[in-house]
């Protein structure tokens, strides 16, 4: 549905290219989460794959035809959702839906449904500009499932939502990949990766190092062991064991009969840490 | 409904959203009133096709480069060029929403003048072409500039120029000078609506070359809108 191969993009008078030879491919029903500290190239990439940056060098295959063969009619097949809200603030909620869904020669999803879904039908009829920021985002995502397109773009899709809002558009997300959407995240939020990639890419100041699964990731990069935190005579302390035959670990099972346990965890590690460690960058740096 | 329809429906919703007919409407009753205030009544045709002249140089402009840099602002260009709305449908639906505006107020002046020797037909064509030049000209203004000042300073040099005419269209400049100044649209703009006003104030070649270099400028002009336009949506810098 959705194939890349070896794609740059240089902004016109800079030498350095903002994408280097990016490569990865996205199948119908998957979400694929495009990770990166700011500035790494996320939104350029996702420009280029929404034909708004045209002038790349490269093989991007979207929807079984190379990207530059498309026309307009593209733009009846993907969604995009952006970071920051971009709406019409004078006209309310349900007034923007109207006016984006009449841009679309095809059928359009009930925006009443969509605007119930995320929590704003009963603020429909209210301006856009009374609405909060999570409101906005929120708005913004049904405006791109509104044509009910076969691909998604979304750009961090919970960024300023409240933990209870940002887990009903997770939800929203998830039952477009069920339907068998193509979907690409880019974001720098770990909860929305954990909840939602099938699949994720690394990409740093430009270049994707690494794709793969987020617990192929975590196993290939945590440790197996598990740490115990306990308490004895002489005050707090802690002792780490590996996890493989742990039952049969005769000092792990001592301290669990003759010590008082506070705490105990598996080290396993977190896609922030696999991604510090293959790129020797953090994903939240400069966010 | 087409897509140019549409969109000059969404315009029109956005335009009384905006309160800018409220807004033309006050700044046209200013040169009204100003009409009523003259002494001499009606005003001469020179004098009256300056101040039809102001409504698309101040509505025309200064207005049009508002609301349409409140769109850029809230950058609903970004959102737009994801859909399948052309940015053609765009800028013609802006462009013809826009000059209807300064055509009305245009005509409202005129009106309110009652020119002795006015001729209807003339005065139509001369008050399309003129807004829909100084609309364009908006457009274009709006386009390219990266911020409030960023405009507010296009504005003002396009505005001056804009202006310079006028001493030509009250006979103060002469010569070389008046040949010059007959390049910028404006002298065009004042010469077909005096010739409206009143069709002896110039010969009808003065008329033709008038609204000739007037179409020409709506020509140059909207391709221009078209291309800055496209750029600006693409924002690829170029």
């Amino acid at each position: 549905m959705m194939e890349v191969k070896d794609l740059n993009y240089v902004y016109p008078k800079v030498d350095a290219p903002a994408v280097r030879d990016v490569s990865f491919a996205v199948s119908p029903g998957e979400i694929f989460g495009l990770l990166g500290p700011s500035g790494a190239g996320k939104s350029t990439a996702q420009r280029v794959l929404t034909r708004q940056y045209r002038r790349y060098r490269g093989q991007v295959v979207v929807l079984g035809r190379e990207l530059k063969s498309w026309d307009h009619s593209f733009y009846e097949r993907i969604g995009v959702g952006f970071e920051v809200p971009n709406h019409f603030l004078r006209l309310s909620g349900r007034e923007n839906l109207a006016f984006f869904a009449s841009l679309y020669g095809g059928a359009t999803r009930d925006p009443d449904e969509l605007l119930e879904r995320v929590g704003l039908g009963d603020v429909g009829d209210l301006r856009v500009s009374e609405y909060s920021k999570g409101m906005k985002t929120r708005l913004g995502l049904v405006r791109a499932l509104l044509h009910d397109p076969d691909v998604l773009f979304l750009d961090e899709p919970t960024a300023g939502l409240d933990p209870t809002n940002a887990r009903v558009l997770r939800e929203l997300v998830r039952e477009e990949r069920a339907l068998g959407k193509t979907i690409l995240l880019t974001t720098h939020n770990m909860i929305d990766v954990e909840e939602l990639c099938d699949r994720v890419g690394f990409l740093v100041a430009g270049a994707m190092s690494v794709v793969d699964r987020p617990d192929a990731l975590k196993a290939r990069f945590g440790q197996r062991v598990v740490r115990v935190c306990y308490r004895d005579q002489a005050g707090p302390a802690s002792a780490v064991f590996p996890l493989d035959d742990l039952g049969q670990d005769a000092d792990f099972v001592d301290l669990l009969r003759t010590r008082h346990v506070d705490s105990l965890h598996s080290q396993e590690a977190t896609l922030d840490g696999v991604f510090m460690e293959v790129t020797g960058a953090s994903l939240t740096a400069g966010a | 409904m087409g897509p140019l329809a549409n969109q000059l429906r969404h315009d029109l919703v956005l335009q009384t959203r905006s309160l800018l007919y409220p807004a033309t409407i006050i700044s046209t009753s200013i040169i009204v009133l100003f009409i009523l205030l003259l002494p001499l009544r009606p005003p001469s045709a020179r004098l009256l096709a300056f101040l039809v002249f102001l409504d698309p140089a101040t509505v025309g402009l200064a207005f049009v480069g508002a609301i349409v840099l409140v769109e850029k602002a809230q950058d609903t260009l970004s959102a737009l060029s994801v859909t399948p709305l052309r940015p053609w449908t765009y800028v013609a639906s802006k462009a013809a929403t826009l000059t209807l505006v300064t055509f009305g107020s245009g005509l409202t002046v005129v009106l309110f003048g009652a020119p002795p020797r006015l001729d209807v037909a003339r005065v139509l064509v001369a008050l399309t072409l003129s807004s829909a030049v100084a609309v364009l000209m908006g457009i274009v203004c709006v386009a390219g500039s990266r911020s409030m000042n960023h405009l507010v300073m296009r504005l003002l040099w396009v505005t001056t120029l804009l202006y310079l005419p006028v001493v030509a269209h009250f006979d103060l400049a002469r010569g070389m000078a008046a040949v010059a100044l007959s390049l910028i649209p404006s002298r065009a703009m004042l010469l077909a609506i005096e010739t409206a006003l009143d069709p002896t104030a110039a010969s009808s070649m003065a008329h033709m070359y008038a609204l000739a270099y007037l179409c020409l400028w709506v020509v140059v002009l909207g391709a221009r809108a078209l291309r800055d336009f496209e750029r600006a949506i693409l924002n690829e810098g170029l």
